[in-house]
């Protein structure tokens, strides 16, 4: 146990630690707790551009505005898919830049009727090695894919029972 | 909808699985092509992740090796290890290249009571967690594609529903003209 000495040292001190004072190091500081985003919905202009387009693709000709609504909401889900899955992609590549140095040849410039392989070269050992250390913040991720996906079908669900039973 | 694929994979085998896929289930509309997306996305999840697991069970396996050898070939006093180690690290590298080395170690392993099994078996312990996450990352892929062939097929029950309602109000229709005039 800390003494009373001890204590009263560590509260001046901390008076000392006032965190970030540059303008710099307060903009880094300001992303500490930035993991990947997820949490967050999407709020530029050209992504609200594409939601508007999908959600109208998934309202068809209805007017309802219940139909509005869920096609929205589908859209919207669909669109945190997207988001989703493009994270999982740029931590793949990112890993794999990483462990290769960016110089990995791409397979389809090696051989075209080359199926996927298991562990016989040593590019795919780097492959495997650059996506193992990837694997618990993958894991981590797919929460939100998960969840994404269920509120898109569960709205779908719902679109096409409100159409049929508009059509009764 | 935009894949996902890597720059180490093969876009071709992507294209096959993803024709494949379409005329299996043939999609009508908006809504069954995101189903058959999705489908095509999670499918080479699946064949992503295990090549992973294949590939952290095989990247083990020489490294399980020269431990099993190197407990087989340290003498109980323990003397020359470094030497042991050595013996046992061109070994494991020869193992999989080497006629030689190969049958070496499979003396070696018979004469310790063991086959090569037991490098699987502490390939599995030295990557275990890797194995689990890999494992728990295909397995959730497993579960997307299933998930979204249950919604597929839940979708098309309804639309079934709904096109029948429309063909049975066709069929009123036609006969009402019949019914008037009987």
């Amino acid at each position: 146990m800390a003494s009373e000495r001890q204590i009263l040292a560590n509260r001046r001190n901390a008076q000392k630690s006032t965190g970030p004072t540059t303008v710099l190091g307060k903009k880094r500081s300001s992303k500490n707790a930035y993991k990947h985003g997820l949490s967050l919905p999407m709020c530029n202009v050209g992504s609200q551009k594409q939601l508007e387009e999908l959600s109208r693709l998934f309202a068809g000709d209805a007017s309802d505005a219940t139909i509005l609504e869920l096609a929205e909401r589908a859209a919207d889900a669909q669109a945190d898919l997207i988001r989703v899955r493009e994270v999982k992609t740029a931590l793949l590549e990112g890993a794999l830049m990483k462990t290769q140095g960016g110089n990995l040849a791409q397979p389809e410039l090696l051989d075209s009727s080359r199926p996927l392989l298991t562990g016989e070269t040593e590019e795919e050992q780097l492959f495997v090695n650059a996506v193992r250390h990837i694997l618990p913040k993958l894991t981590k991720i797919n929460r939100y894919e998960k969840r994404a996906a269920r509120r898109r079908d569960r709205a779908i669900h719902e679109l096409a029972s409100i159409k049929s039973a508009n059509k009764k | 909808m935009s894949f996902n694929i890597l720059r180490t994979e093969s876009k071709s085998e992507f294209a096959k699985l993803k024709a494949e896929v379409e005329s299996g289930i043939d999609p009508t509309d908006v809504f069954e092509r995101g189903f058959v997306d999705d489908i095509v996305h999670h499918t080479w999840g699946i064949k992503r992740y295990q090549r992973v697991e294949t590939g952290i069970l095989n990247n083990a396996l020489r490294k399980a090796l020269a431990q099993i050898l190197y407990e087989i070939l340290l003498p109980p006093s323990k003397a020359m290890a470094t030497k042991c180690w050595m013996s046992a690290q061109r070994l494991a590298h020869g193992w999989l290249l080497d006629p030689q080395s190969n049958r070496q170690v499979a003396s070696l392993l018979k004469e310790a009571g063991l086959d090569e099994s037991a490098i699987a078996a502490k390939a599995h312990t030295l990557v275990a967690d890797d194995l689990a996450n890999a494992n728990r990352m295909s397995k959730s892929a497993r579960e997307g594609r299933d998930r979204a062939l249950r919604s597929i097929a839940k979708y098309r029950k309804s639309l079934a529903v709904q096109l029948r309602q429309n063909s049975d109000r066709a069929l009123v229709a036609d006969q009402a003209p019949l019914i008037a005039g009987a």
